[in-house]
């Protein structure tokens, strides 16, 4: 829809021989450039025919990029990676008080799980009552004294309104600590959403439109998820195609830059290297190609069921003081379940890890696959508030990871890792319902995956048509929250 | 060639990578800004090479520059500067 408007402006502009342009001249002579804002050089191409012509190169519409504009979007590129590091401080340090894991091997293959194994069951389920008795109070006191405030990011981004700072540090501080803590959601979530408070607030100290600030805000909140997983141009396209569903210059430009930014600023504490390390480069075989063109309606099925939980779920969640205890027996019940899965706390890095490298057996992992969204809907009902980001993906690769071990009894040729990676980015890609973003994501954060392409794209696009056949929803708009008193918002 | 060439010459002042490294960020940013498309310059680039993840962050940084800059003088991509006149 935004693409349709800006590429009116321009076909206006130019039907009335440069409406707009027609206020700029050139030593008299009106200007021929019929984009705004202008371009430096005034006179078209010998041929006469306009730049804009291509439809990615749109004016810059509403949300003018004024080199103003581009010194906010460093700022919040920065702010968001600032942040970003913090939270991931608040994570690694309750993970390190909780397992007493050494905080600099997080990112060594596996860790948070080892610690988590070598925990006695006790201190396990102790950890997790904790975290259900801080959460619960944590997020009642929260949501009582910042009542009508929002700290969701795509809600505002979507539909307006703003981001209220203190209820969004608030959640995310509490997400993060829970999260380390051993509850199953995602640890992105807050980071994203500090990236949206970071373009927020200074959209509100220099007062820009309300375009400019939606689109600082759609760059914070990628930035975000670009600074703690270490993707520039996984968060770019989480901006671009999933919170503004535009992949016009004016929105991929900052887009990158601020992504870019918050990377690179989150360097000062976290690592340089991708997020899941050590998986190898696999190979392209028929075994695993005939696999991805089957695996894909099927995960395409899968990821409606999941998101359709999550959305019931996420509507019929606990509030209220009624959290405390709800949170508390969720968070006892994750725990239990843990004494014989601990790969399930957390937010599934580690299982998606040993998914992508093929370590683990079939049954492990399609027990995993079973059992991961179960938990992660239990900790939503309960009123947690988190990511669903590595849940989804993880979720996916161990899917892909178990069902390719038995496919292979069949039909060998590629080891498990192989068809984790196209099973994780096929429920990405249907769960976002983006799969430029879900593809992206999995080769930037695994470093590798380039030759698997193939398969993975087919899977991917399957998928998410079957899921968008059938649904539509996504693991973001299934969460939005009802209005109460309002019409049903179009679709 | 030029991102290589420059980044040799560059290297005499501060060396630290391959040429090889500054020819994939050339590549990239030139893709970039004469496309009119950075996302498609930056994948087009991480595909054909099967790999560049390490160097993202350079690469991204001047295909920014390099499309907005390109953007800002003119704007014209290779595929609209090809249209025949009507």
């Amino acid at each position: 829809m935004r693409m349709a408007e800006t590429g009116d402006v321009a076909m206006k502009a130019r039907k009335s021989g440069g409406q707009d342009a027609r206020t700029v001249t050139v030593r008299g002579r009106p200007s021929e450039r019929v984009r705004v804002p202008q371009p430096v050089i005034k006179s078209r191409l010998p041929s006469g025919r306009g730049a804009t012509e291509q439809p990615n190169v749109t004016g810059d519409g509403e949300a003018v990029l004024s080199p103003f504009f581009w010194l906010l979007v460093v700022l919040t590129g920065l702010g968001a990676g600032l942040l970003g590091d913090v939270m991931m401080v608040i994570l690694f340090n309750v993970q390190h008080l909780a397992y007493g894991y050494s905080i600099g091997s997080f990112y060594h293959a596996g860790s948070f799980e080892t610690a988590v194994e070598h925990a006695p069951a006790l201190r396990r389920v102790a950890d997790l009552m904790i975290a259900g008795v801080f959460g619960g109070g944590a997020w009642y006191l929260l949501r009582r004294f910042t009542a009508g405030e929002k700290s969701e990011l795509d809600d505002v981004v979507w539909h307006g309104g703003r981001l209220s700072a203190r209820r969004s540090l608030g959640t995310g501080l509490i997400s993060e600590i829970v999260i380390g803590l051993g509850a199953s959601i995602g640890r992105e979530q807050a980071p994203k959403l500090l990236g949206g408070v970071a373009g927020s607030l200074l959209a509100d100290r220099f007062r820009l439109t309300p375009a400019q600030r939606r689109l600082l805000v759609a760059c914070g909140g990628g930035a975000g998820l670009a600074a703690v997983y270490n993707v520039p141009l996984g968060g770019a396209l989480f901006t671009a195609e999933i919170l503004l569903g535009t992949v016009t210059l004016p929105v991929v430009l900052p887009a990158l830059a601020c992504s870019v930014v918050a990377t690179v600023t989150s360097y000062l504490y976290l690592p340089r290297s991708a997020t899941y390390l050590g998986i190898p480069q696999y190979h392209f075989t028929g075994s695993l190609m005939v696999w991805a063109l089957l695996a894909g309606p099927v995960i395409g099925l899968i990821a409606v069921a999941y998101i359709r939980l999550i959305g019931w779920v996420s509507h019929h969640a606990v509030s209220g003081r009624w959290m405390i205890p709800a949170m508390f027996a969720a968070f006892t019940a994750l725990g239990l379940i843990g004494i014989a899965y601990p790969e399930l706390f957390g937010n599934g890095k580690d299982m998606a890890q040993d998914a992508f490298t093929g370590t683990d057996g079939a049954a492990l992992l399609l027990t995993l696959f079973a059992l991961k969204p179960l938990v992660t809907s239990m900790c939503l009902g309960s009123g947690a508030s988190g990511g669903l980001f590595t849940p989804t993906m993880s979720m996916g690769a161990v899917l892909g990871g178990g069902a390719g071990i038995l496919w292979s009894m069949a039909w060998p040729g590629s080891p498990s890792g192989a068809f984790a990676m196209v099973g994780a980015a096929a429920m990405l890609g249907a769960g976002m319902q983006a799969p430029l973003a879900g593809l992206v994501l999995v080769l930037e954060l695994t470093d590798s995956g380039f030759q698997i392409i193939v398969p993975m794209t087919v899977a991917t696009i399957i998928a998410t048509v079957v899921a968008r056949h059938l649904d539509g929803y996504s693991i973001y708009s299934a969460r939005l929250r009802a209005e109460p008193g309002a019409p049903p918002a179009a679709e | 060639m030029l991102g290589a060439a420059a980044g040799i010459v560059w290297s005499l002042a501060w060396p630290g990578s391959p040429a090889g490294a500054y020819a994939v960020v050339g590549a990239a940013a030139m893709l970039s800004a004469a496309m009119q498309a950075p996302l498609t310059g930056l994948a087009m680039m991480l595909e054909l090479t099967g790999g560049g993840f390490p160097i993202l962050i350079p690469m991204i940084a001047a295909t920014v520059t390099a499309t907005v800059v390109a953007r800002y003088v003119d704007g014209y991509s290779t595929y609209t500067a090809r249209l025949r006149a009507r």
